[in-house]
């Protein structure tokens, strides 16, 4: 940044004499001969600098999501594939999406395209998109990095195809958490056909949701059940507010189900905002859900354990790089939480971050 | 030479006496003192040194020909909208809705192709959707005489409220076999270097040429110059304005289709970050905020620096967390420069 200094100058502005005009341009030399100088020292480094990263290091593992650090469901899984990170004594960069590019699917593609360029032991990422990240991918495949795929793979079924090839599936099955989520309704507050039930999709261009959603659909269908789909939006307050304005115009609901933790908030608080109660069932896991379930106000989540996402994802990249065991998929859910059980997994919550 | 419509009244191409007189008066090293008279040095050496730190600190991986192929298609992108934004700037306009065209032109096209129409139909009514918005912006803030930043502020709320009651807020995606089209638009070229990156150059280059060495060109710098002047000089103000934001629309609706080549699918969030990139990218490339400055070099040298920030920390060993301070601190330190070696270059006015 050596360039900005023509600054220094601020003091001449009233001066027109050659001492001022011999000082600018002497500034800018300097700047270009700082760059030259670097650039100088760069090519004599580089000749020098190893092919492969780090060399000599531990192994390192890059760690690609597009969780926004902005949601709290993302927190856990970093935490797992950090403390997994420490205890094999690995190194794990974890690479997610700023805030403001949350949503944006290319901004994920080129984080993993950036760890493919660096040639590390392993790669765990998530999938978002049926087409999106086949490229890279492919280019992994072919350059023998092994990938794992977590959290969200790119078809309903977890299978990696020729379009999207990767080693193993570390998450839950979104379609058959989706199931879940509406059988446990049907039990859970006796729901039978022709039942209004609101769903409220707070990421309508998530694949993992929209999977969820099918699943959801399917569930009800086996029993006559037409559900209705709001959607909404990342921002809660906003959210909140459609939420409030669809119940004040949709007094009888036999439940609202959401497909995950920011649609839950919006629920509770757009519930709250017109003075409705109603029976909610939730997807996913975190402080706020945990404390509704808890309170009552939530009946129950389906919990998909983000936190093992992370830690096994790491430690079957490990077992690969440094055993040659093949990785292989494992359902991290769902799970159900509940009133009953929810004092029994307080432990593990507590400890996890969830 | 980017000065020419700061002294008001030519609207004669550019590549004025002023800068002659200068060299003279400072005697030899015509060359060297033209360099560095150049806006665009500054953060060119900017640029340099952030690849140099780079490249130094990754081991070898920044500056990779693979890992080049992500950051170029990923600056190609950005970059592309960058260019319609950075001569919409240089006439003293701003284009908030970029992101919610990208989407929507795009989705449009998305859906053309996946409905197995032509996928040239489809790119033409993604093209003419974009300069329909570009049109839309224009006329709204030239005729009701609204600020554009209000203007494109609404027609980015509203796009995007269409988008998403067109698709229902779902991923449009484009199954293989990809049409020849799509690749031609965002496909592998070798490696991992793709299209994009030619067609970002060579429209960059296409309207620099424009800007610098033609009569409309220069209208743009003098209506986003003293406008006042401009009038007097017989530049077609209104008209000017509302070419820029045609061509800003066409360029984003563009991206959005060469984005639609590069990942294969397309949805309403997927513009969302371009409006304040691509003007962050204008302003560190030299864009004055007020209108009247700014060059395409500086957009595509402007792009490249955000593009290389995000790839760099990362393989330097930075937290992603950092990204967006880094961006921060750049653009600010980037106008300090600006404005400085602005006032420098012109004696201090």
């Amino acid at each position: 940044m050596q360039v900005v200094r023509p600054v220094r100058y601020r003091g001449d502005g009233d001066e027109r004499g050659p001492r001022r005009r011999r000082g600018k341009w002497a500034a800018r030399l300097a700047a270009l001969a700082v760059t030259a100088a670097a650039a100088g020292g760069y090519l004599a480094s580089a000749s020098a600098a190893s092919a492969s990263p780090r060399a000599g290091g531990p192994l390192t593992f890059y760690f690609v999501s597009h969780g926004c650090p902005t949601d709290p469901f993302w927190p856990p899984v970093w935490n797992g594939a950090a403390d997994a990170g420490k205890r094999l004594g690995v190194r794990v960069d974890i690479l997610h999406i700023t805030s403001s590019e949350c949503g944006s699917t290319a901004a994920e593609v080129n984080l993993l395209e950036t760890a493919i360029a660096a040639h590390p032991a392993g790669i765990a990422t998530t999938v978002t998109d049926p087409t999106a990240f086949s490229s890279a991918l492919k280019t992994a495949a072919k350059d023998g990095i092994p990938v794992v795929v977590f959290n969200s793979a790119p078809t309903a079924s977890g299978q990696p195809s020729a379009t999207n090839p990767f080693l193993a599936y570390i998450g839950q099955q979104n379609y058959s958490a989706g199931q879940g989520l509406a059988q446990e309704a049907v039990r859970e507050f006796g729901l039978s056909k022709g039942a209004a039930v609101v769903v409220v999709d707070h990421e309508p261009t998530n694949i993992s949701l929209t999977q969820r959603l099918e699943g959801v659909r399917a569930a009800f269908r086996a029993v006559g059940i037409k559900p209705t789909v709001v959607n909404t939006s990342d921002d809660i307050s906003q959210g909140a507010s459609i939420v409030s304005a669809y119940l004040q115009s949709h007094k009888k609901l036999a439940a609202v189900l959401t497909l995950g933790t920011t649609g839950t908030d919006e629920v509770v608080q757009g519930m709250n905002t017109a003075g409705a109660h109603l029976k909610i069932g939730a997807m996913d896991l975190d402080s706020t859900t945990l404390s509704y379930i808890e309170r009552g106000i939530v009946a129950y989540t389906v919990d998909q354990q983000p936190y093992l996402q992370g830690y096994f994802s790491i430690v079957e990249l490990y077992l690969d790089a440094t055993e040659g065991a093949a990785p292989v998929s494992i359902a991290t859910g769902p799970v159900f939480l509940t009133s009953q059980n929810v004092k029994t997994l307080a432990k593990y919550v507590n400890h996890t971050g969830f | 030479m980017l000065d020419v419509a700061n002294t008001g009244t030519s609207p004669a191409p550019a590549g004025g006496a002023g800068g002659t007189a200068r060299t003279s008066r400072l005697g030899g090293n015509a060359l060297v003192f033209r360099l560095l008279r150049q806006r665009e040095t500054g953060i060119i050496a900017v640029g340099i040194v952030l690849f140099v730190v780079f490249s130094l600190l990754s081991n070898g991986t920044f500056d990779s020909v693979q890992n080049w192929g992500g950051i170029t298609s990923a600056a190609a992108e950005l970059g592309i909208v960058t260019i319609g934004v950075a001569l919409l700037m240089i006439s003293g306009e701003f284009d908030l809705s970029v992101g919610a065209n990208f989407s929507f032109s795009a989705l449009v096209m998305a859906i053309m192709v996946q409905d197995h129409y032509p996928p040239g139909a489809a790119l033409v009514v993604c093209l003419a959707i974009g300069a329909g918005i570009g049109l839309v912006n224009g006329v709204v803030t030239v005729v009701l005489d609204i600020p554009s930043f209000i203007t494109t502020l609404g027609t980015f709320f509203l796009w995007t409220g269409v988008t998403l009651i067109v698709t229902g807020g779902e991923t449009v995606t484009i199954l293989p076999p990809t049409p020849t089209l799509l690749n031609v638009l965002g496909g592998v070229l070798s490696g991992q270097v793709r299209s994009e990156l030619l067609w970002w150059l060579g429209l960059a280059l296409a309207v620099g040429v424009v800007l610098q060495r033609t009569v409309t060109g220069n209208w743009f710098f003098a209506v986003g110059g003293k406008r006042s002047a401009a009038v007097e000089a017989g530049v077609p103000v209104a008209r000017t304005r509302v070419l820029a934001f045609v061509a800003c629309g066409v360029l984003a609706a563009f991206a959005g289709a060469v984005q639609l080549g590069h990942l294969g699918s397309m949805s309403a969030s997927f513009g969302t970050t371009y409006q304040l990139e691509a003007i962050a990218a204008s302003v560190v490339g030299g864009c004055a905020l007020m209108g009247g400055r700014g060059s395409m070099l500086g957009a595509v040298v402007g792009t490249l620096i955000l593009a290389m920030l995000d790839s760099g920390l990362i393989l330097s060993g930075v937290s992603p967390y950092w990204y967006e301070a880094v961006v921060g601190v750049i653009l600010v330190a980037a106008v300090a420069m600006h404005t400085r070696v602005g006032r420098l270059v012109r004696g201090g006015d």
